[in-house]
């Protein structure tokens, strides 16, 4: 028979991790190389939150399951641990060279969505998932930089250089539609 | 000598904010830019720079777009970590 203090952690763990899913998702998927491992990572991430629930104040749980998710995947292999704490993994864009800087190209062709889900999965995880705290779940810098246990100065420069990317990433596409018609 | 409030001046004024706008350009659209006296600045500066608020609604629109095509779930694993989680509410943590 659980005793009522597992009552009361199945309660929370009800209230602010459950609905909190689809963020575990997708966060898990940003974090990781395939879907596999994203699924994997996910369901790692939610057995260490449950375990964990009676350290957790119940303030940010976004905030909190993205530090368990990654405190996961960089313990899980060698691969990740580099991938989500390297400064490296984006070629920086020429100077000069296209970059996307046409708001009517970004929001109006119809296959921009297909092109930016590509250079998204194309970005390193540790880029990847900056962007998808800030610009998808809509954590401030400060959040971000307390979920990955990173600078905010490095939230902002991953969030700058990952963006870049995306730009020339979707400039391409309509620098090469120009050129076919 | 650039003397102050001649057009010279204002257009190189001009030309130096545009500059600080770039750089802290995702700050700008993000919200983040901390409420200075630079902040309303660069705030004032883009209401009459047409360059900068492309710039700005460029970002604008990269960040929804990256919003729309990454605010999926895949629904499996949602479907898989509810069950794990209602395994675990029911006292089977142990089996996991």
């Amino acid at each position: 028979m659980a005793t009522s203090t597992e009552v009361d952690q199945n309660e929370r763990f009800d209230k602010l991790i459950v609905p909190q899913m689809p963020f575990l998702a997708r966060v898990a998927r940003s974090m990781s190389h395939s879907a596999a491992e994203a699924d994997d990572l996910a369901q790692e991430t939610l057995l260490k939150a449950y375990r964990a629930m009676d350290r957790f104040d119940g303030s940010h749980p976004k905030a909190w399951l993205a530090r368990i998710a990654r405190n996961t995947a960089i313990n899980r292999d060698q691969r990740n641990r580099e991938f989500l704490l390297s400064e490296d993994g984006i070629v920086e864009p020429e100077e000069g060279s296209a970059d996307g800087s046409d708001p009517e190209a970004i929001v109006v062709d119809a296959d921009v969505d297909e092109v930016l889900r590509r250079a998204l999965d194309e970005l390193p995880p540790a880029f990847r998932v900056v962007v998808q705290l800030v610009d998808v779940e809509d954590l401030s810098y400060q959040e971000a930089a307390d979920a990955l246990e990173i600078p905010v100065g490095t939230v902002m420069s991953r969030l700058h250089r990952a963006r870049r990317r995306l730009r020339q990433a979707l400039s391409g596409t309509h620098l090469d539609r120009e050129k076919q018609s | 000598m650039r003397i102050p409030g001649t057009s010279a001046w204002k257009r190189r004024r001009f030309g130096r904010l545009c500059v600080e706008v770039a750089v802290h350009i995702d700050e700008i659209v993000d919200g983040e830019l901390p409420a200075t006296r630079k902040a309303k600045l660069l705030e004032k500066h883009m209401t009459g720079c047409n360059s900068c608020r492309d710039e700005a609604e460029v970002v604008r629109a990269l960040k929804r777009g990256i919003a729309r095509v990454a605010q999926e779930a895949d629904p499996e694993v949602v479907e898989r970590l509810h069950k794990l989680a209602r395994r675990l509410c029911s006292g089977e943590s142990h089996d996991v």
